[in-house]
């Protein structure tokens, strides 16, 4: 082996050592506690299908999932509805001076715990709270609220999720040199063509990105919809975090983990791979 | 723009480990901190309690220290599993009396933690509420007990009075259409089971679950919300959205001290509780200033002061003679004018029923 050959091999070390301990190990950790029955791990505990078996019977698993990749779906839809006239307004036609400003503004929300957003909202939402008081003068019981339904838990994760959106379209954007529109403007295409055929395209890598870091954590997100989904609010997350802070049945919740990363990759991949394709095309 | 996002992120790195840095000192002379001047005298008893539950009022360690001429050491857990790691860590033969839960009196039982207590040694042993003593789940194969009952607290009926016309004496109200979409029900699978079974006149330490399941799914139907913590509950209470709910006495408690409303009663089926024991875990050092320990702790003079520091929220006490001695305000506050007469304990359930419990729980919440 070349000098230069082992220089490249420990290069790679610590990037090649990082995914393995980070990444593959605690996967294939999470895959082999699925197949354990109930807590204890040992060199001859029998490994089975006993978990996998158990979820299928118990039949909780489909429904909860569909059901949390609704709610990640409108959330995510409307995110991305929201975010591209905030991203594009704050990229090319604010000020430079304003743009840091409000890109602050976008930021600020990080600074607290993602508990205390949520509880702020639902302060926001609940009866006899600013929201109801105001819809009262028309009329409104305001000892009813929003509050304890899925419309709040898709209003709470909408909020606390956008500034992810905005922040990677953010980037996309403020990359696209304004010459392109210009240019696409002075050949004649009218605002919807630009936006299609040129905005949206240069911004696909953003808003995958975008689309991975909202979808995703909305989908297991759990503590939302503990708190403000009422009595039909449970989510997938709910059922996994049960396994494991109520009964303490490692195996099972391992194992609903698995199922769950499983339905999110191929979830993800279809995603990527039609913004590829659509953005792909009109290029 | 980025300059302006490292140094905001440095500030925040540097504030977050500023804030560890001082969580780390302020836990370091707790516990076992002290030392005493002259360790061949005075004896030291090593109690392991929650930190300001009562063991460890002022009055309650000069008392017993002038009585018995000796020093007492705390130890602190902040839940039932830490008591049982650090009596399975090293604890026994250092730690001489602890207060377990029912639940945790079973478990240690299994694991032969604790010593079994001659009551005759107990003066105030005969006072003290009759059920809490004589559950199974604290007494060993040969029917010794394995702790003494000390303070006991029910999960129960609240509604508010401004709201409820009638009088509610009964579960069934739950579950009654005219206060549809105005219930809070506690988000916790045994609660919830035991009270349905309470409801439908099930066992509640061995329902039929398929009934269980069937009540519950009307339960959900007539209910808000399920809550889980303090505010959780006091927030849609306080607001009028909900006005009745299964509700923990404490909580009651302090939402009438914030200046609420709220009535609490025991339902006639019966009404949830849980029990604090003491113990004496094995090779126990100072095991006769331990049981002198337990006694004090049982006294009608202890547990009347400790139950009318109300500032303390002190829970139910369980020797009967304290309520002669309890002003009325104190009783009401307490919520014990009038004691329930039939509980049902939150028993230790084994890991396949606790499983089939929570299972239960689970499908009536994800029901549509």
């Amino acid at each position: 082996m070349t000098k230069s050959r082992i220089k490249t091999w420990l290069l790679m070390l610590p990037g090649a050592g990082m995914l393995l301990s980070l990444v593959l190990l605690p996967l294939s950790l999470l895959l082999l506690f699925s197949l354990i029955t109930g807590n204890q791990i040992s060199i001859n505990s029998d490994l089975s299908f006993s978990n996998y078996i158990n979820i299928y019977e118990r039949g909780l698993f489909g429904p909860l999932m569909i059901k949390s990749l609704l709610i990640a779906f409108f959330v995510t839809l409307s995110a991305i509805v929201i975010a591209y006239p905030v991203s594009y307004g704050i990229a090319k036609v604010v000020t430079p001076r304003w743009r840091n400003t409000l890109i602050i503004l976008i930021i600020i929300p990080f600074f607290t715990s993602q508990l205390l957003l949520i509880y702020s909202i639902m302060v926001m939402l609940q009866s006899r709270g600013p929201v109801m008081s105001f819809l009262s003068i028309f009329g409104a019981d305001p000892t009813r609220s929003a509050l304890y339904s899925n419309f709040a838990v898709y209003l709470i994760l909408l909020y606390q999720f956008l500034p992810y959106m905005v922040l990677t379209l953010y980037s996309s954007m403020s990359k696209i040199d304004d010459n392109i529109i210009a240019v696409a403007r002075s050949m004649g295409a009218g605002r919807r063509r630009v936006f299609f055929d040129v905005i949206l395209p240069l911004t696909s890598p953003g808003l995958l990105s975008g689309i991975i870091l909202v979808f995703i954590p909305v989908a297991g997100s759990f503590v939302e919809s503990n708190l403000a989904g009422g009595t039909n609010g449970m989510m997938i997350g709910s059922l996994i975090d049960s396994n494991f802070s109520v009964s303490l049945n490692l195996g099972r919740g391992c194992a609903l983990c698995v199922l769950f990363l499983l339905v999110i990759s191929a979830v993800t991949f279809v995603i990527q791979r039609s913004i590829r394709y659509f953005a792909g095309r009109r290029l | 723009m980025k300059r302006l996002l490292v140094i905001l992120l440095a500030m925040i790195l540097l504030l977050s480990t500023a804030c560890q840095a001082d969580n780390g000192e302020a836990t370091v002379p707790d516990g076992t901190g002290q030392e005493t001047t002259d360790p061949g005298e005075i004896r030291k008893l090593v109690v392991a309690n929650w930190q300001g539950y009562g063991s460890d009022a002022e009055y309650a360690i000069r008392e017993f220290e002038e009585a018995n001429n000796c020093e007492i050491v705390h130890q602190y857990f902040d839940s039932e599993e830490a008591l049982l790691n650090m009596l399975r860590q090293g604890g026994i033969g250092e730690i001489d009396v602890c207060l377990p839960n029912m639940s945790y009196v079973a478990i240690g039982k299994r694991e032969d933690m604790f010593t079994p207590l001659d009551t005759s040694k107990l003066e105030n042993y005969k006072d003290l509420r009759e059920d809490l003593c004589t559950v199974e789940d604290i007494k060993d194969e040969d029917g010794n007990v394995l702790g003494v009952p000390w303070t006991w607290g029910t999960t129960s009926l609240g509604y508010n009075p401004d709201a409820v016309d009638e009088e509610i004496d009964s579960w069934a109200a739950l579950w009654d259409p005219a206060y549809k979409d105005r219930i809070a029900f506690f988000d916790d699978h045994t609660t919830a089971v035991m009270i349905a079974a309470l409801y439908s006149g099930e066992d509640p330490e061995n329902p039929d679950l398929d009934k269980i399941k069937t009540v519950l799914l009307e339960l959900k139907e007539n209910a808000r919300l399920f809550w889980s913590s303090y505010d959780s509950f006091a927030n849609p209470y306080t607001a009028g959205e909900v006005v009745m709910g299964s509700v923990w006495s404490g909580a009651a408690t302090q939402l009438n001290a914030t200046g609420q409303k709220m009535e609490y009663i025991y339902p006639k089926e019966g009404t949830v509780a849980w029990v604090d024991y003491w113990s004496i875990p094995r090779n126990a050092p100072n095991e006769d200033l331990a049981y002198k320990w337990i006694d004090w702790m049982t006294s009608v003079e202890f547990q009347s002061t400790y139950a009318a520091d109300l500032e303390a929220q002190p829970p139910i006490p369980t020797n009967n003679k304290v309520f002669e001695v309890l002003s009325d305000e104190v009783k009401e506050a307490l919520y014990v004018t009038e004691l329930p007469e039939i509980l049902a304990f939150q028993k230790e359930l084994s890991p396949e029923v606790n499983e089939a419990w929570l299972d239960i729980w689970n499908e009536v919440k994800a029901a549509n």
